[in-house]
């Protein structure tokens, strides 16, 4: 008996991640990039609905920060003026795909005072934009490896599988070449192969190719596993005798026995994938500033200071939790289903 | 037999195929041990010259690679210019600081594992499966690296563990007792770390091939024998379940040890 909430339950919960971070634009107040050198680690900013004078305020509002004298990076709130939250607001400009320029952001606070629901970084860059463009960067990073590897070891599993005899042999071979291979030092040297400073699109890509690249070795293996059994089948034969071309044996008959374990292979190796972009960020060897990855973003947690005085640092990395979550429930929900049949 | 061999013909073209592949990364990457001593204005580009063919940097890649390998032949790893060394006793060095750490973080994680594992396959579905299955779950989900984080946070703000380095200044003072509870305690985070980190995918195995083995008709004639429930799990289903778990645990020593490559980096960032 499988329940299908118990596929539709993570699957609705990675849609609405990747919805918000791809709305990330409109959703953040501010743009990723843009610094607020009065207020590094500013904490998040409290939102009030009762003024200093007791009165009540139907807008929230938040207050200016005031720096503690003679404590760097800790601040007091600054009661004198109120700066209400305002929704739909003009703010920094941000591009949608096709190159549309917009202005709108779904909520904001009047200049000079800021909004930052979860703290501010080193620079004062508002931690909450920061943590959405970031999901762009390192959640896609994973779809797109995973993609790149499952399409890589889709087609040599297959050609491994059905044709047999030394192209088996061959892809075989180089399959636990792959898989011997350590991947974290085939990225040091690629890295280190590139001149020093690469633009973070040219990094995302390479991260995505190097990445995607290595892991071809273990979905090769299982659809070749599943392509073996599937051209023995009584259907596939039979189609073989009518005159069927290769090409059309594996499209029809044979590849559609494989969907199962490449989606099982798909939630299994996304979020590997992500946590690989992560950590090569983390260690600054993937996207680089001011381009923000969750893994480039957790980087500052080097620093002793950082570690001990900002909890709200470790947001990005607690934020992989759910996203983690969702696709282990993932893989658990369509392994069941798949011993089922 | 022949099984054997083709299997031995094949690791032996595999580690040819890792290690031609690791000479050319190495060689991807630009620069050579001397390219740094240009800066140097004491040294000549002659000089340079000079060294590089001594150490024979300057002959192509296939020829030094056939070099390599006829010394790795005689039982010699190459030599290492930096310290003036052959490599081979600089590795055993490190290899052994490494077991220290891999070793105790594998033994711990199954030792924890197994029980677990062992136990929620029994009880399946009853409500300490649950909780153990939730909490396994539970701590797949967070990255390891949040857990480093996490403790090395504990450990500042408590004080109480050291969080860099493998000893601490005065070791060579120390007695025996002092010298194992100091590494001991310097190895404490990153071993509960690893061990966190494979745990989870430890169990779900351990409980996956117990489940199997418990639904095999061999477990239901003992059970029919009377023979008491925990010499059924114990003695007669864990060795079954644990054969196809050993092909587990090799793969968790070399998972455990591309891991620990993140340690010296942890060691560069607490050296404040």
């Amino acid at each position: 008996m499988i329940k299908t909430r118990t596929i539709s339950l993570p699957l609705l919960l990675l849609g609405f991640i990747h919805l918000m971070v791809l709305s990330a634009g409109f959703l953040a107040p501010y743009d990723y990039a843009s610094q607020n050198r009065a207020m590094p680690f500013a904490p998040p900013t409290t939102i009030h609905f009762i003024d200093s004078h007791g009165e009540w305020h139907f807008r929230p509002f938040v207050y200016g920060l005031l720096d503690q004298p003679g404590n760097f990076g800790f601040y007091n709130e600054d009661r004198k003026h109120v700066y209400p939250v305002r929704f739909f607001v003009n703010g920094d400009e941000y591009k949608v795909i096709g190159n549309v320029n917009l202005h709108l952001h779904l909520f904001g606070v009047t200049e000079p005072a800021r909004i930052f629901l979860i703290g501010a970084d080193g620079y004062g860059r508002d931690q909450f934009s920061r943590l959405l463009f970031g999901g762009q960067i390192s959640l896609f990073a994973g779809l797109l490896a995973a993609s790149l590897s499952l399409v890589v070891g889709l087609g040599f599993g297959a050609v491994a599988g059905f044709y047999g005899k030394w192209t088996d042999e061959t892809i075989m071979r180089l399959a636990e070449l792959f898989l011997a291979l350590p991947w974290l030092y085939l990225l040091f040297a690629v890295r280190a192969f590139l001149p020093l400073h690469i633009s973070p699109t040219a990094a995302f890509m390479l991260l995505v190719l190097v990445i995607g690249l290595v892991g071809w070795a273990r979905p090769a293996r299982l659809v070749r596993g599943i392509v073996l059994s599937a051209k023995e089948r009584n259907y596939v034969l039979a189609g073989r005798n009518f005159g069927a071309s290769d090409l059309y044996l594996l499209r029809c008959h044979i590849l559609p026995q494989t969907v199962g374990v490449v989606l099982t292979q798909a939630a299994l190796l996304i979020p590997q994938y992500i946590m690989a972009e992560v950590t090569l960020s983390f260690l600054g060897l993937g996207v680089g500033e001011p381009a923000p990855s969750w893994g480039n973003m957790l980087a500052s947690l080097q620093q002793y200071h950082v570690l001990i005085s900002y909890w709200w640092m470790f947001i990005p990395g607690v934020a992989l939790i759910p996203v983690f979550l969702s696709y282990f429930l993932l893989a658990n929900a369509l392994q069941k289903r798949l011993k089922l049949g | 037999m022949s099984f054997f061999l083709r299997r031995i013909v094949h690791g032996a073209f595999l580690l040819v195929g890792v290690s031609i592949l690791s000479f050319a990364m190495i060689e991807l990457a630009p620069g050579d041990f001397f390219a740094e001593m240009r800066l140097n204005p004491q040294l000549s580009a002659e000089t340079l010259a000079g060294l590089r063919q001594q150490y024979g940097l300057d002959q192509p890649l296939p020829v030094r690679y056939l070099h390599w390998a006829k010394s790795v032949a005689r039982g010699e790893f190459g030599f290492s210019f930096a310290y003036n060394t052959p490599v081979a006793p600089l590795l055993w060095s490190r290899a052994r600081n490494t077991l220290l750490l891999t070793a105790p973080a594998v033994l711990f994680a199954w030792l924890i594992a197994v029980p677990i594992g062992v136990g929620s396959a029994a009880r399946q579905g009853k409500w300490d499966d649950r909780i153990a299955s939730g909490g396994i779950t539970a701590l797949l989900a967070i990255p390891e690296l949040l857990l480093a984080l996490g403790f090395l946070l504990i450990s500042l703000r408590t004080g109480y563990l050291p969080t860099g380095g493998m000893i601490s200044v005065g070791f060579s003072e120390l007695s025996w007792w002092g010298k194992f509870k100091d590494v001991t305690a310097h190895l404490a985070i990153p071993v509960t770390v690893l061990t966190l980190g494979s745990l989870p995918i430890l169990v779900r195995h351990v409980r996956a091939t117990m489940l199997e083995v418990l639904q095999s008709p061999f477990i239901n004639a003992a059970r029919a024998h009377g023979i008491s429930p925990r010499r059924l799990l114990f003695r007669h289903a864990l060795p079954a379940a644990l054969n196809p778990l050993i092909w587990w645990k090799s793969s968790l020593v070399g998972r455990a040890w591309d891991r620990c490559c993140l340690r010296p980096f942890w060691g560069a960032t607490f050296t404040w």
